[in-house]
């Protein structure tokens, strides 16, 4: 009878609760059913009683995980510091467009005044901003390197007693400043694209 | 809109009522239960262990089992050194909060008359 009794309220409690966490649920029933065990029938109806209603425990159980406030506690700035202000949305798009296309339409000065608006913005990790600084550089030193391997290298088959023959599977040197410019754009383009995309939006 | 003012302010110290009660001594679910309950910071048992879960969570409480020959094995609750560190800053906190909160909701009168003192 006793068993029966606290068996159908921890029952009905753990129905109650079915819509908690499995670990609000267990911890709540755990804790009755160390109430309830050992008990003789009075006892057991007695606790029971003082218990309370299995829905009233769930409720209880429920209002007190909503949450009360999700707000932040703002911390006060320090004296004599500047008050933090908003970035506005267009300098990290001005940033972005001027890496993207500054260096087609001033070559080389659009590109480096992107650099420093870049540089300025918030929108960018300073990982990020090396890597948008560096890699055009790098790959402009790669391909003007492999410029000077070849050319060497031409010079070297053709340069001795053969005057005046070039080889016109080497590309010239009017080429090789042609494909270095190309290639820089397109890095610049590249990275700028890249900046465009992953912008903090705030 | 209504706020249950009550509801609000139980809410931010029933926690630290908890680490005060597991400082004096560890007690099992149901005995903090009655206390809280009897003193009207909780509703039932039900509010209870979510604010149990969230103390251990934090690690500022601690529990164990205690087995007995003549009672039912039960889980016992204890304040962690975290959760006297925290107990001891909440005390700080409340000795000037509510001499601070009584200054500023007083009656007209009584402020006048603190004024006048």
């Amino acid at each position: 009878m006793t068993e029966t009794a606290a068996m159908t309220y921890l029952l009905a409690l753990s129905d109650a609760l079915a819509s908690e966490s499995p670990q609000v649920r267990r911890d709540i029933v755990a804790g009755v059913r160390e109430e309830l065990e050992g008990l003789d029938a009075e006892q057991t109806a007695a606790k029971i009683a003082e218990l309370g209603d299995p829905a009233f425990i769930a409720a209880s159980a429920r209002e007190e995980q909503a949450p009360v406030r999700a707000e932040p506690i703002m911390q006060p700035p320090e004296v004599g510091a500047p008050l933090p202000t908003a970035e506005p949305r267009w300098l990290s798009l001005v940033a972005a467009v001027l890496v993207m296309l500054g260096g087609i339409v001033v070559p080389f000065v659009g590109w480096v005044a992107g650099i420093a608006v870049m540089w300025t913005s918030k929108a960018w990790m300073r990982r990020q901003k090396l890597v948008v600084t560096i890699l055009p550089v790098a790959v402009s030193l790669a391909v003007v390197a492999i410029a000077v391997v070849v050319e060497m290298w031409s010079g070297g088959v053709h340069g001795d007693g053969l005057d005046g023959f070039n080889n016109p599977l080497l590309p010239t040197l009017f080429a090789q400043v042609w494909v270095w410019y190309f290639v820089s754009l397109f890095v610049a383009f590249a990275t700028g694209v890249w900046l465009l995309a992953t912008a903090k939006k705030d | 809109m209504t706020v249950d003012v009550a509801t609000q302010l139980r809410k931010g110290v029933v926690e630290s009522c908890i680490l005060g009660l597991l400082e004096r001594e560890p007690m099992y679910g149901w005995q903090l239960s009655e206390t809280l309950v009897g003193q009207g910071m909780i509703a039932s048992i039900g509010s209870l262990y979510p604010i149990l879960s969230r103390l251990k969570a934090q690690q500022l409480v601690s529990s164990y089992e205690v087995s007995s020959d003549a009672g039912p094995t039960r889980k016992y609750y204890r304040l962690t050194p975290a959760g006297e560190r925290h107990l001891d800053n909440f005390r700080q906190q409340w000795a000037s909060f509510v001499p601070a909160v009584a200054t500023l909701t007083a009656t007209t009168q009584s402020a006048k008359d603190a004024s006048h003192d």
